[in-house]
């Protein structure tokens, strides 16, 4: 659905490529999240996708055509989830909503949209009184009020609390369920963990590594199991590999009260700073 | 057609609920209402002002048509400063579409405002036919200030600014009338001295052709490079 081969691009009079050459494909109605810390390609990448930035060098399809012979049609077929909030402040949410919808050939009942994140109730209050996560919600019901196939979300649960970032994540979840193909781009690595099918690590427009978040555990995670017994202060280690047949630990657990007990999974951000050598700050 | 009735539905409420936009909007009415009223009231006092008449309603009418331009500049300068140009752009509909709705909503306005002037003055009156032209003319200056604001300034506090400038900008052609030869037409690079011009042919009974070809070509000619110039600065960005 999507491909890139050798993408790169340089921003005017800049002298380094903000993008350098990076190749991914996403599939249909996979949910793909590109991770890195800020400034590292990640909204440049979609801003190239939706044609917000020309003057690419290499390839990037949608639909087996290049972005950049798309015309506006392009725009009936992808969604676009800005990172800022973008809406007119003086309309209503219900205003903004009918205001863009009318320009696209399908879309979803505005209230109906509104309802999904919670702000049925603030439907005609002015945006300019909404907060921040709630006008980022209004930006993410927007980006698919005109059922589009593919969906480019940039950090959609950005300034959002816990309970509406899982509102967001379900609905992100949902909209997989139907088809839809979905590129996100985040620093929050739980976030990614929880969506995506596949993570791509971008740092300095170039991408470490890709796979899926489970597989990239798998290959970073260290084999054993840590067990905390109670009343002490020093965890015991062993070894997966034919773990029901080790006698120490067997008599461990069965002679002694088990406190906590953990296999050294590693976790994305472990992953990322091990492979990249960065942060996410 | 439903989209450009969704744009001007969405635009007057915009309009409607700023105060800034609101006073530029009723600004003609009340400038109408000045010339109309209390201009008699002090030529009534100074009988010197009489022989002013003309300038003033040339001046009125440059003023109630230019409100309209500021009106659209500034709806584009929040639209920059609310990033809401971003998601238009991701819409399925041209820039060229976009831009030219907005420059036609102020033309029209900004016509029938210049229009209400030259008609409702009680000071001079014009004949049906040269008012239309003339409105039309000067109709042409708020395209021009739409694009030269919403282009150059980065936000609105500069578009302020800009609004200053630009308005003594369309003032200065009327010195034209001060210089008796051929120099005059230096001031033709600034497209609203053409409407003075037109105004002035009216006034004189001449005819209008000429200045209203001139005037139309530079309107366009200018048209053209604030068009890719606010393509390249602000849609394209």
């Amino acid at each position: 659905m999507i491909e890139a081969k050798k993408l790169a691009y340089a921003y005017p009079h800049a002298t380094a490529k903000a993008i350098k050459h990076i190749d991914f494909s996403i599939e249909k109605g996979e949910v793909f999240g590109f991770l890195g810390p800020s400034g590292s390609g990640k909204s440049t990448t979609q801003k190239i996708l939706y044609k917000l930035l020309q003057g690419y060098e290499g390839s990037i399809k949608i639909d087996n055509k290049e972005v950049s012979s798309w015309e506006k049609a392009l725009y009936e077929k992808i969604g676009v989830c800005f990172e800022l909030p973008n809406h007119y402040l003086k309309l209503s949410a219900l205003e903004n909503l009918q205001f863009f919808g009318a320009f696209y050939s399908q879309s979803h009942k505005p209230l109906d949209l509104l309802r999904m994140v919670g702000l049925e109730k603030d439907a005609n209050k002015r945006v300019s009184e909404f907060s921040k996560g709630m006008k980022m919600r209004l930006n993410f019901i927007r980006s698919f009020m005109h059922k589009p196939d593919i969906l480019f979300l940039d950090e959609p649960t950005s300034g959002l609390d816990p309970v509406n970032a899982r509102i967001v994540k379900d609905i992100i979840m949902d909209l997989k369920a139907q088809g839809k193909t979905i590129f996100v781009t985040t620093h929050q690595m739980h976030d990614a963990d929880e969506i995506c099918d596949r993570v791509a690590f971008i740092v300095e427009g170039e991408i470490m590594a890709m796979d899926r978040p489970q597989n990239l555990k798998l290959q970073h995670s260290q084999r054993v199991v840590e067990v905390l017994m109670k009343g002490e202060n020093t965890a015991h280690q062993f070894s997966l590999d034919n773990l029901g047949n080790n006698l120490e630990f067997l008599t461990l657990i069965k002679q002694n009260e088990i406190a906590s007990m953990h296999s050294k999974e590693a976790s994305l951000d472990d992953i990322f700073i091990k492979v990249t050598g960065k942060t996410l700050a | 057609m439903i989209k450009i009735i969704t744009l001007i539905i969405s635009d007057l409420k915009n309009i409607l609920r700023d105060k800034t936009l609101l006073t530029f909007l009723t600004t003609p009415v009340t400038m109408v209402l000045f010339v109309r009223y209390f201009v008699p009231y002090i030529g009534a006092k100074y009988p010197v002002m009489e022989a002013y008449y003309p300038y003033i309603v040339m001046f009125g009418s440059v003023q109630a048509a230019i409100m309209f331009g500021f009106i659209t500049a500034f709806m584009i300068l929040e639209e920059k400063d609310e990033n809401v140009l971003q998601v238009i752009r991701i819409l399925p509909i041209t820039p060229s579409f976009f831009l030219l709705y907005r420059l036609s909503f102020a033309t029209f306005l900004s016509c029938v405002g210049a229009f209400a002037m030259i008609q409702s003055n009680g000071l001079i009156s014009l004949p049906l036919g040269s008012a239309l032209f003339l409105s039309f003319q000067l109709g042409m200056t708020a395209p021009f200030i739409t694009l030269v604001v919403a282009t150059f300034a980065k936000n609105k506090i500069e578009g302020m600014a800009f609004f200053k400038g630009v308005d003594l900008l369309l003032l200065l052609p009327m010195l034209s009338f001060l210089i008796p030869n051929a120099l005059k037409y230096f001031f033709g690079v600034i497209p609203v001295f053409w409407a003075y011009q037109l105004f002035d042919n009216v006034l004189k009974g001449e005819d209008l052709t000429f200045t209203f070809l001139a005037g139309i070509a530079v309107y366009f000619m200018v048209f053209g490079k604030l068009f890719m110039e606010f393509r390249r600065r602000v849609f394209d960005r």
